[in-house]
């Protein structure tokens, strides 16, 4: 009865429709005719194309088990209800097609009626796949947009725009990748999911990869240009194909991210069905790569300047008008020890040294009236006190009231400077000297040479020779000196270790003093413990020392003064000192007593004869034995000597 | 007449050498061995002339320069300085002090040096 009827309608239908001129079958949009029982009576070929049932598939069967998805069920039926109760009623829906996925309908349901009252309805379709997909595009767009604009950096911007963009085109998941140049590999910076969705494998693979060029994202990277893939799980080439087959994904699309025409970052998502390329999801992405490589592009100048910035061994900074700092980099806290906030919170005049302060004003005063500043020096005083030197190159931005500045630390430049200068001048007073020194002995051979050619007299003749020879002896004296200062230095002077015993050793230089202690008639005190072991010592450098700082004594001791000499040993160490009641040496000549060339201010008042070795030489012949020198004096009072030698290792009893 | 030499010289092979080519030459010389003793020496009986070595025990020859300029009796000593030492530092000092000359004394022949003495002392040789 019910299909008599039906049949009854659908060529009714078909009669009325011829009758019209093929007003349903001609019609662009997809167009259905149920009966009052939601069975299908008739499908127009824009219907067939839409959903993909031919009419004779579904022809007398209830539509519900056709089109409608699932979740939609309720909101079909009320439709059709109204339909039947004679109703126009209209739908902005989603319907399923053949192939399983939905479309994006607006459904339009009319009432189809007789004599007899309602007998069937119309569905008119109209697909709304492009509208809906510019207006998700949009909106896609807009979210990139606003996520961009709240980030600073592409990673932070990442997990937003991987999420705007999957939502946007229906697709669940998401990755980017950036290009590290360095290892030339793709990264993956982020992962989108939706919690729907359990791909915790797939994740964890995706973000531990990194992929080369052609492989994965990389294909993208290297065609620089949008890929799809129909389905992953397919793909055998596809590294992380079993992750995607327990996450369910299927087809992926990925597109690079663009700076200049280079990629910098690929971007791929990946959706739970099976889907054949799209030509307008390729395109609107081929924007977005773009948009995302700029953005990346500027971040990262960004960056770079930051970290120039941060990053720079120079003083850096901004400062204003009014004379404060507003902004300051790093260094001037490794290099000046104060917080930004302490540098910003005072006047940065305050921190100059206030000789420098006048001329930095000045400088201050010609930046405000748009003269740059370049290699201005001063002074900034440390936290700690001290003063370091800055060299300054500054530049002013009237506009802002604003001065950009940079100064690099000239302090120990500047030391060094000094150091030379000071080297130099050593130098030249050293061959001043020394050529002096030279001089006096040269001229003497010289001169009784002369003296002894011009005479007759062969006794005269033999005394100018003799005290040439004695000239030439000094002369040989003075070079020996140098030449051994020279091998101490240079640590090349051969020590010969051989059994010594000190106090004996200190008896024989006497002995070759005792002139000069008697000419001066000093008073001479020698005393020595019972116990001194024999030490393995070099007896001829440890003579030098002995002797020159016994004539020392004697020398810068005015007449009837007391020599007291003292040897003893504590421990693993001999002791020797030598004390006289001379003229004494400054506290100022003490600290350069030891100093090569140095001659104590009142020592020329005494022997002009010395060459401010001997000293010198001492210390490096006590210092190359293992042992130590020290001198105490006082002005007028008189001066102890004092040095220390390690027992060798083979000492004697 | 004549001339009297000083010679303030501390080294006593210089001294020796000096002071036998001049006195071979005919001039009065007397030996000061530091800064001191010459001075006490000029203040003695000035001399025509005064060989001063500038480093010297006691009081180096600058000293005993301007000790001789500040005293009236003293002030108009005509002085020769005899160094070995070049320094341009000395010499603007002795410059400063009114010298007659700066000698170096290695740079010298006993014989240059006595004719330059004599030419200074008895005028352009005869």
């Amino acid at each position: 009865m019910a299909k008599q009827a039906s049949r009854a309608l659908a060529g009714t239908i078909r009669e009325h429709d011829a009758a019209l001129g093929g007003l349903i079958r001609a019609n662009p949009l997809a167009i259905l005719v149920v009966d009052a029982d939601d069975c299908v009576q008739m499908v127009n070929p824009a219907f067939e194309q839409l959903f993909g049932y031919r009419e004779a598939e579904i022809i007398g069967q209830p539509i519900d088990a056709f089109i409608v998805p699932l979740d939609r069920t309720m909101e079909a039926a009320g439709l059709s209800r109204r339909g039947i109760e004679g109703k126009t009623a209209r739908s902005f829906t989603q319907r399923r097609r053949k192939d399983g996925s939905l479309v994006d309908i607006e459904l339009t349901v009319v009432p189809l009626a007789n004599s007899s009252g309602t007998i069937g309805a119309y569905g008119i379709f109209r697909d709304l796949t492009e509208q809906k997909q510019a207006e998700r595009h949009l909106r896609a767009q807009y979210a990139v947009i606003e996520a961009l604009a709240h980030s600073s950096t592409i990673e932070d911007a990442a997990s937003w725009v991987l999420r705007a963009v999957a939502e946007s085109v229906h697709w669940q998941v998401g990755a980017m990748w950036l290009v590290d140049k360095t290892a030339d590999r793709l990264r993956c910076v982020d992962f989108w999911c939706p919690p729907a969705i359990d791909a915790t494998a797939f994740e964890q693979q995706t973000r531990a990869s990194q992929f080369e060029r052609g492989v994965g994202p990389g294909r993208t990277w290297e065609m620089n240009a949008p890929a799809w893939i129909v389905d992953v799980t397919k793909e055998p080439k596809f590294s992380r194909r079993d992750a995607a087959l327990a996450a369910g994904l299927h087809a992926a699309f990925s597109f690079p991210m663009l700076l200049d025409g280079d990629v910098v970052g690929v971007v791929e998502f990946f959706t739970l069905s099976v889907l054949e390329s799209d030509p307008a999801i390729l395109k609107m992405f081929a924007a977005l790569g773009q948009q995302l490589g700029e953005f990346v592009g500027r971040t990262r100048a960004q960056e770079q300047l930051e970290r120039f910035f941060t990053m720079s061994g120079d003083l850096l900074c901004i400062a204003n008008f009014d004379g404060y700092f507003t902004r300051v980099n790093a260094s001037w806290h490794r290099i000046l020890g104060y917080t930004s906030t302490e540098l910003m919170s005072q006047p940065f005049i305050d921190l100059v040294h206030y000789e420098d302060r006048e001329a930095t004003m000045a400088a201050v005063a010609g930046l405000t009236e748009g003269r740059p500043l370049v290699a201005f020096e001063n002074r900034y005083r440390c936290k700690d006190g001290t003063y370091r030197w800055l060299s300054w190159t500054s530049t002013p931005k009237l506009d802002e009231r604003l001065i950009y500045a940079v100064a690099h630390d000239t302090t120990d430049r500047k030391r060094l400077e000094q150091q030379t200068q000071e080297t130099l001048k050593m130098r030249n007073d050293f061959v001043s000297f020394v050529t002096h020194q030279l001089r006096t002995p040269l001229s003497g051979i010289k001169w009784m040479l002369e003296l002894a050619r011009d005479t007759d007299d062969i006794g005269e003749k033999g005394s100018y020779i003799e005290d040439a020879r004695e000239s030439a002896d000094r002369l040989i004296g003075l070079v020996n000196d140098l030449l051994d200062a020279s091998r101490l230095e240079s640590g090349k002077l051969q020590v010969t270790l051989e059994p010594v015993r000190l106090r004996q050793l200190t008896y024989d230089v006497l002995a070759d003093v005792a002139t000069l202690v008697r000419e001066k008639d000093h008073d001479l005190d020698i005393q020595s413990e019972p116990d001194i072991p024999i030490a393995l010592l070099d007896s001829q450098l440890l003579r030098q020392v002995i002797l020159n700082l016994t004539s020392n004594a004697i020398k810068y001791t005015p007449p009837g003064g007391r020599i007291e000499i003292r040897i003893g040993r504590t421990g693993p160490a001999l002791h020797w000192s030598i004390r006289d009641s001379g003229i004494g040496i400054s506290e100022e000549s003490q600290k350069r007593l030891f100093e090569k060339f140095f001659r104590a201010d009142n020592a020329h008042t005494v022997d002009t004869e010395g060459t401010g070795l001997g000293l010198y030489l001492v210390r490096l012949i006590v210092e190359r034995l293992g042992g130590t020198i020290t001198c105490e004096s006082e002005v007028g009072r008189g001066t102890l000597f004092h040095f220390t030698l390690p027992l060798a290792a083979g000492d004697m009893p | 007449m004549t001339k009297s030499i000083l010679l303030a010289e501390d080294d006593r092979f210089l001294r020796r050498a000096c002071e036998t080519k001049l006195k071979q030459a005919g001039f009065d010389v007397r030996v000061a061995v530091d800064g001191e003793e010459a001075l006490t020496c000029v203040r003695d009986k000035v001399p025509d002339l005064l060989l001063l070595d500038l480093l010297m025990p006691r009081r180096d020859g600058l000293s005993v320069l301007s000790a001789l300029r500040g005293d009236p009796k003293t002030k108009d000593i005509r002085v020769v300085i005899m160094s070995n030492s070049s320094k341009d530092l000395e010499r603007q000092k002795a410059a400063a002090l009114g010298v007659v000359d700066y000698w170096i004394k290695s740079n010298l022949s006993l014989q240059e040096l006595c004719d330059r003495v004599t030419q200074l002392l008895n005028g352009p040789a005869r």
